[in-house]
């Protein structure tokens, strides 16, 4: 499964919008809902979905989808 | 032309979802991210699968399918499908309900929304998933107040974020009926937001305060010279914080103790020198719990963090990114700790333990395997699981919670191994009740709660059949059904995870009540070889013993307060503060009351509270009268009212004033004034109501069959 997909369930659970899409381009500027606590459910729910664990720098970082999608395609996903 | 053969990709997908007979969550993904991928899902071909009698609706994994396409394309009948697969009962049926309640949520049917979170919160304890519900419950909130028994103002003061905690907060309370409305300190005020008169925490009139610290917020070096003095310092300023609170805003508080830290550059030493860092903290822990008043809970963090594994308690990480302390992982068990002190603090928690018998109690089937054929105790593994169940429903037991047999079986085959089996722990005179009959154990149940006079709200029942338990769970969702897995050793654990027993304080007659429930049921003999009542009550030879409250009784005074919801006319829940106000004041008369009969002791089971008038130092009105359900049916309330007609005369008192306040369980006493012989004098909104008693009308006592005396002396006459 492709780790956009994955992402992109992780998105619909997180925002309640099971009809929602995500591209690269989804980010902290173009989707309001998207705050500082949204992003801790997403890192949350990403390193259950991805078994793995973000650096303190990623989470940091983190402003976008493909902010993500790098992040866990650097280990493999 | 089926479907199916129309679009090489929707064949694909037909083919996973039907292959299988069995729920498997990673096909029905996989299914999914194939028509998403192919940008299939508002296609025709789909929707002639998805149709009802269509292929995919067929199988466990298909009807998932179904359902989660129906959700993407917004489509209104997912509802249906949803319901289908709750029916089916295949696959984590909470995830189904959890999708339910959003679009019954949306539909605007926000009750029925609720009563689908609330079945699904019941059933994982999965953290991301909590917080998903979570979300949920937020949102439906926010458009309409949830169903609740109990509703509650409760304040957060946290020098950690709360964006994780308080969601989850309020989604456990809901799943016990509690509407918990909170108030957030601003991060990191802690200290301000109490000492300071004018913060919004005091502005929020909070019934109960949450005060959450960890480790870090002792500010302690990993080590310190002066060790005893550092401990003193904090616990004071902890102490100091405590009173400025109760003394300005009557609640009860939860105080977290301390966790320890991960790392400890001084290693094993840090224990083991008093001045090493987790030495302290145990130090300052130990003295909070000492110190702590009634009103005061101190949340044992440094356990519970050893239970979660302190591996899984602490994320440095979450800690430096989004100052999240513990780990969220670790969060929905530290809020089903909160919670549980919370139901406690509201007289929530549970007091009646149902146990079945074969396979719980023991292991085998009694009625089949005979005395020789079950197991119980050493040498069997499994029998030893079940002693040790027994053991903890023993120590229950011993600290007050009443236990109950509810079996299907002969009764002559379910006492024997009572009577008979060395490896048994409870004996059969540990009970209050034991039902071993052939009936539905819904109606036993029923009954159960009539002969206790307790309402099934207050009962846990541990079945090992997961028929019997789907069925007590639809029929009296009142009852806090355990899960339970096939391996008798989880049977314990399924008890502990609930902290259903969960209580502020022990009081002497919390130890007591078994004891007087199973004399409840000698004295429900001889009611039935008395001729009248009026003759059992006589038989009964009962004393009460009265006197003001005193700091003897106060602990149980409080938590009478805090907990009688039945024979309670105002419920008005007074805590440690306010009722020694009462205490040191002129203006303030109150009596506790114990009854005791020729059968045992029933230890307080009592109160009233009384107030001269402001405009009028003649009248007196009844701030609180109230008396424990155990009691019910003995002519207490005469004798109750005896003593406050005579206080009152003495007093000078020319009149009573008493109000009714309803609420949703204290139906039992709204006649309770005109019975007494009070003249209803006003109506108020919601069914309130305002009753007098002037005393030059009352010529005699009520009560002829309760003497009052002190109880001692009663116990020296026996003699």
């Amino acid at each position: 499964m492709s780790a956009l997909f994955r992402l992109q369930r992780i998105f619909r659970e997180v925002f309640d919008d099971p009809s929602l899409t995500i591209a690269d381009d989804f980010s902290v500027q173009s989707y309001p809902d998207w705050d500082s606590v949204a992003t801790v459910h997403i890192v949350l729910a990403a390193e259950e979905e991805f078994k793995m664990r973000f650096t303190t720098d990623e989470v940091a970082g983190i402003r976008s989808v493909a902010d993500l999608r790098r992040a866990v395609e650097a280990r493999g996903a | 032309m089926t479907p199916s053969r129309s679009h090489p990709v929707v064949r694909r997908v037909t083919d996973m979802v039907t292959t299988a007979d069995a729920y498997d969550g990673a096909v029905v993904a996989a299914a999914q991210e194939t028509l998403e991928s192919h940008d299939l899902i508002g296609a025709n071909a789909v929707s002639a699968c998805l149709a009802e009698g269509g292929p995919w609706r067929r199988t466990p994994c298909g009807l998932w399918l179904v359902a989660r396409v129906l959700d993407v394309r917004a489509d209104p009948a997912a509802a249906d499908v949803w319901s289908a697969v709750i029916e089916s009962g295949v696959g984590p049926e909470h995830e189904a309900r959890l999708s339910r309640a959003r679009l019954r949520g949306a539909a605007g049917a926000v009750a029925d929304a609720y009563a689908d979170l609330r079945a699904a919160v019941g059933r994982t304890a999965d953290a991301s998933f909590l917080q998903r519900a979570a979300r949920l419950y937020g949102r439906l909130r926010r458009r309409e107040a949830p169903p609740a028994a109990r509703r509650v103002r409760l304040g957060v003061v946290a020098s950690s974020t709360t964006d994780l905690l308080v969601p989850l907060l309020h989604l456990l309370a809901f799943r016990d009926g509690i509407d918990a409305e909170t108030y957030v300190g601003p991060y990191g005020n802690l200290r301000q937001e109490i000492l300071d008169p004018g913060s919004g925490l005091y502005a929020f009139r909070p019934d109960v305060v949450l005060i959450v610290v960890h480790w870090r917020d002792a500010h302690l070096p990993a080590f310190a010279a002066d060790a005893g003095a550092r401990v003193a310092e904090l616990v004071g300023s902890t102490k100091q914080l405590w009173e400025t609170l109760l003394a300005r805003q009557p609640c009860t508080v939860i105080q977290h103790g301390f966790d320890l830290p991960s790392h400890d550059a001084y290693g094993n030493l840090g224990s083991v020198l008093e001045g090493g860092r987790v030495a302290m903290l145990r130090a300052i822990n130990r003295r909070l719990m000492d110190a702590a008043p009634a009103t005061v809970a101190v949340l044992d963090l440094e356990r519970l963090a050893g239970d979660v594994g302190a591996a899984a308690w602490a994320d440095a990480g979450y800690w430096h990114t989004a100052k999240q302390h513990p780990a969220p992982g670790a969060l929905p068990a530290l809020v089903e700790r909160q919670v549980a002190l919370l139901r406690a603090a509201l007289g929530l928690t549970r007091k009646v333990l149902v146990l079945d018998l074969d396979n719980t109690v023991w292991h085998g089937i009694i009625g089949e395997d005979g005395l020789e054929g079950i197991q119980v105790g050493p040498p069997s593994a499994a029998g030893e699981a079940h002693a040790a169940l027994q053991q903890y429903a023993r120590d229950l037991k011993e600290r007050g919670i009443v236990l109950a047999v509810c079996s299907k079986n002969n009764e002559a085959d379910a006492r024997a191994p009572f009577e008979r089996h060395d490896g048994m722990v409870l004996r059969l005179d540990d009970f209050a009740i034991f039902r071993a009959n052939w009936r539905d154990k819904v109606e036993n149940l029923r009954e159960m709660a009539r002969a206790l006079n307790l309402g099934l709200d207050s009962f846990v029942f541990l079945d090992d059949n997961p028929v019997e338990r789907a069925r007590v769970r639809a029929e009296l969702p009142e009852i806090a059904v355990p899960e339970v897995g096939p391996d008798p050793a989880d049977l314990v654990a399924a008890l502990e995870r609930g902290r259903y027993f969960e209580a502020w304080t022990l009081s002497d007659e919390d130890r007591l009540r078994t004891e007087s429930y199973r004399t409840n049921a000698q004295r429900e003999e001889l009611r039935s070889t008395a001729a009248s009542l009026e003759d059992f009550l006589r038989g009964l030879h009962m004393t009460a013993e009265t006197g003001p409250f005193t700091d003897q009784v106060l602990g149980r005074v409080v938590q009478l307060l805090g907990k009688t919801n039945q024979f309670n006319v105002t419920t008005r829940r007074h805590n440690e503060e306010r009722v020694r106000q009462m205490m040191a004041s002129d203006r303030w008369w109150t009596r506790y009351f114990k009854l005791r009969d020729r059968f045992g002791d029933h230890g307080l089971i009592g109160l009233m509270i009384a107030a001269t008038a402001d405009d009028d130092p003649t009248t007196w009105e009844i701030d609180t009268w109230l008396m424990s359900c155990r009691v019910i049916g003995r002519q207490m309330e005469d004798c109750m009212l005896d003593t406050l007609v005579e206080a009152a005369r003495a007093s000078g008192v020319t009149r009573l004033l008493g109000r009714y306040l309803p609420t949703p369980k204290n139906a039992l006493v709204r006649d309770l004034y005109p019975r007494m012989g009070f003249r209803e004098v006003g109506r108020e909104g919601d069914g309130a109501a305002r009753f007098e008693l002037v005393l030059a009308d009352v010529t005699a006592p009520r009560c002829r069959l309760i003497a009052r005396g002190a109880l001692r002396a009663v116990e020296v006459d026996a003699r």
